[in-house]
């Protein structure tokens, strides 16, 4: 359970269920969308405030760019995690 | 990725690798160096934009998920990932030996929407004014980017602490604690800035604050490092044509 109160796509609405429903229209892998069927947690853990969600996530949209090949992105991604002891 | 090496990497990723890591936990040592290293390897100049804010942002996406607690989404065949129990983050030199940092994202620019859409989160985490105050914001920055060894928001010399000295305590034992060890995140840690009034989502924007300046502060060092190479991309050391600005 997380530390913060956090609103998923079942209990959403208003502002937050569209954010949630931006999000979920957004082109990517399939291997991104979990299979709880709820938007992912670091998502949902911006679910308080929407439109720091939508701002942040405007940030890791745009920078999905073909400037590196997608598994050298994933790449840059993993070992940034790693680094920071984190499983995300 | 779970393993330590990178030998059996392609030269490129190889490169990204390092210079991922220390940009993540040892920002103050990136340089022109380590940029020369990457176009050395053939990156282009908006691959290695692109590798920057990328670290960036993962800087910040692992301080929210730690800093909130949620918990991992998604099933996989990869081996489960093994915390190394790694409690203390690397020691920071003194203020003198801080790189030097510019003030413009504009290096963003090179690649397309970059610039506009993190100068529109930037200025929603750092100006909201609800539901943490200006300068409960100005004293998270300046403890991230302290912690980040980030002089120009924490500037050893020219800097006004008073910001981060009026937190409550327990406040900035949070962003300490967040920028240097985000993995040591409890959920003690939340309940610690509850107990100083802070409601759920004024925690929210504690953990978004420091966690956008941890990011901020690498994204700077790195388009730093890479704006001081100007001379060499002048010389044609850079490849240049996969992307256009």
């Amino acid at each position: 359970m997380a530390y913060v109160q956090v609103i998923g796509k079942q209990e959403a609405d208003g502002d937050l269920l569209d954010a949630y429903r931006a999000m979920a229209a957004r082109p990517m892998p399939s291997v991104y969308r979990p299979q709880h069927g709820d938007a992912p947690g670091i998502i949902r853990a911006h679910s308080l405030d929407p439109e720091l969600l939508r701002r942040t996530f405007a940030v890791s949209g745009a920078l999905s760019n073909d400037a590196l090949p997608w598994h050298s992105r994933e790449l840059v991604n993993s070992v940034t995690s790693r680094e920071n002891e984190c499983f995300y | 990725m779970l393993g330590e090496t990178v030998g059996e990497l392609p030269p490129q990723d190889a490169c990204l690798v390092d210079f991922a890591r220390s940009l993540t936990a040892r920002p103050w040592t990136i340089g022109a160096a380590d940029i020369r290293q990457l176009s050395g390897a053939g990156l282009s100049r908006p691959s290695i934009v692109l590798a920057i804010g990328l670290v960036a942002l993962f800087n910040y996406l692992t301080r929210v998920a730690d800093g909130t607690g949620i918990e991992a989404d998604y099933a996989t065949e990869l081996p489960q990932f093994v915390y190394r129990g790694v409690t203390e983050s690397a020691e920071r030199p003194e203020p003198a030996d801080w790189p030097p940092v510019d003030s413009s994202i504009e290096l963003l620019s090179l690649l397309p929407g970059v610039h506009e859409a993190w100068s529109h989160w930037r200025e929603y985490v750092l100006d909201c004014p609800t539901p943490i105050p200006e300068t409960t914001r100005i004293g998270l920055r300046t403890i991230a980017a302290r912690i980040a060894c980030d002089g120009l928001i924490a500037p050893p010399d020219r800097a006004d602490p008073k910001a981060a000295e009026d937190l409550p305590d327990a406040v900035s034992a949070f962003a300490e604690k967040l920028s240097r060890t985000p993995w040591l995140m409890t959920a003690a840690d939340v309940d610690a800035l509850r107990s100083t009034g802070l409601d759920d989502p004024a925690v929210l924007h504690v953990i978004a604050v420091v966690a956008y300046q941890s990011a901020e502060s690498r994204l700077r060092i790195g388009l730093s490092a890479l704006a001081r190479c100007d001379q060499d991309l002048s010389d044609g050391l850079f490849p240049t044509g996969d992307v256009q600005p």
